[in-house]
């Protein structure tokens, strides 16, 4: 035998090609008498048996076939299907007893399947307007939702924009305000400056007149 | 009744399948919790062992049973379920994998023991029962969970599926969905790398203790 490939060596050491004999016995022999492929052989299980130092905490390792996990899982699957195959026998043998004993004509076989199958359709005719008065609805709420969301969109741009002038306007008149109360302080300070100056020549004419003599006057 | 028509390929499949067409059809709860508690285990050490931290392991495996519940409208009853878990664990795992390598962490215990820049010189052959059994134990189990992720991820996997998960070749090539072949050339590969890696301590400890190995070879 020619050396085997890494392929079939893996086959080998994992007993993948056990399902062929002549094969595995013809590795082995190969294996006995090569001293090259017996190394590289030696070196993958060594390394095999290194990878089994890692064990994790309640790792199940290795599932070598056979094993309690694969027989449960094997009769959990047998299980139901005997059942199945047993409710299938029962079933075909009553509908034979009723096909021999109640055997309908033809015309009466065509009339029924007629039936049944107009029947199906109605049904299946309801379940489709029923999803298409579903999709209708649903499309309709849909843009009802887009359309009020619009709708509030157009609202709070028109709420910000009154808002806003209704802003600029106060701001306007408070300036104005401003602008007159100073005008109104000036004139009034120009006003007490006058009242000033008339009321001190008012009191020296009065004084004049006061020191005036009587007889100076007549 | 035309939905209920269209279960009866589940009910000739094994209790997985059943259950996750369960799940499928009617959101079954019960139904997903018995395919989480089947599988948990399973999922969490695929996990475990190919991110190399078995915290970030749990956190994927919740991860996995969140994809499969999200995906589950996309599974097929004609595919085994374990071939659809396997792989969505692998893909998260990929990703996980990724993110660390964008972020330039390491994995928790990887980063305890030293990285992988820095792997323990365990001598692994190394066998018979001694006073400190325990810590042995645990460094040579640290020693392989480094170097297995030190070598590259296409190999790590059909290694972890294969040695730890005791897949057959056939079945991770579906996982993988790739030939057959290339699952068992990978696997060499990967055995090599690794044979590398710990090679020199291999070689050390083994050469005058072991037996010939001629008759050990006959799996």
């Amino acid at each position: 035998m020619n050396h085997p490939s890494p392929e079939e060596m893996m086959e080998h050491l994992y007993g993948e090609n056990s399902a062929n004999p002549a094969h595995r016995q013809s590795v082995d022999a190969h294996l006995q008498q090569c001293a090259e492929c017996r190394t590289r052989a030696q070196g993958w299980q060594q390394t095999q048996a290194s990878l089994n130092a890692w064990r994790l905490p309640g790792a199940s390792g290795h599932r070598p076939a056979g094993s309690g996990r694969i027989v449960a899982l094997a009769a959990r699957v047998v299980r139901p299907a005997l059942r199945w195959a047993a409710a299938a026998a029962l079933l075909i043998s009553a509908g034979y007893v009723a096909g021999r004993t109640a055997a309908p004509s033809p015309a009466a076989l065509s009339a029924l399947v007629e039936r049944q199958v107009s029947h199906a359709m109605n049904r299946e005719r309801a379940a489709l307007a029923s999803n298409l008065r579903a999709t209708a609805r649903q499309t309709a709420t849909q843009e009802a939702r887009q359309l009020l969301g619009a709708v509030a969109q157009q609202l709070d741009a028109r709420r910000q924009a009154d808002s806003e002038a209704l802003y600029a306007t106060l701001q306007e008149f408070v300036e104005h305000q401003t602008v007159a109360l100073s005008q109104l302080r000036q004139d009034l300070s120009t006003v007490a400056v006058v009242a000033d100056a008339r009321l001190v020549d008012t009191q020296e004419q009065i004084l004049e007149l006061a020191n005036v003599r009587p007889e100076a006057i007549h | 009744m035309s939905a209920r028509l269209f279960q009866w390929p589940a009910l000739f499949s094994s209790p997985d399948e059943q259950a996750m067409w369960r799940v499928k059809m009617d959101d079954d709860p019960e139904a997903f919790a018995e395919l989480v508690q089947r599988w948990q285990k399973p999922i969490q050490n695929l996990c475990t062992r190919m991110v190399g931290d078995s915290h970030r392991g749990e956190d994927l495996t919740q991860e996995t049973f969140a994809r499969l519940f999200a995906k589950r409208k996309s599974y097929e009853a004609r595919s085994k379920l374990s071939t659809f878990l396997w792989r969505i664990a692998l893909n998260i795992c990929y990703d996980e994998l990724r993110r660390l390598r964008r972020r330039g962490e390491t994995p928790l215990e990887a980063a305890a023991s030293g990285g992988d820049d820095d792997l323990p010189t365990i001598d692994i052959e190394a066998d018979g029962p001694g006073p400190h059994d325990d810590l042995v134990g645990q460094e040579r189990a640290a020693a392989v969970r480094d170097a297995l992720q030190r070598i590259g991820e296409p190999y790590r996997a059909v290694l972890v599926l294969r040695h730890y998960e005791g897949l057959k070749f056939r079945e991770i090539a579906d996982v993988l969905e790739i030939p057959e072949g290339t699952v068992k050339s990978r696997m060499a590969e990967g055995l090599s790398q690794l044979q590398k890696i710990l090679h020199p301590v291999v070689r050390e400890s083994a050469t005058p203790r072991r037996a010939p190995l001629r008759e050990s070879l006959i799996v």
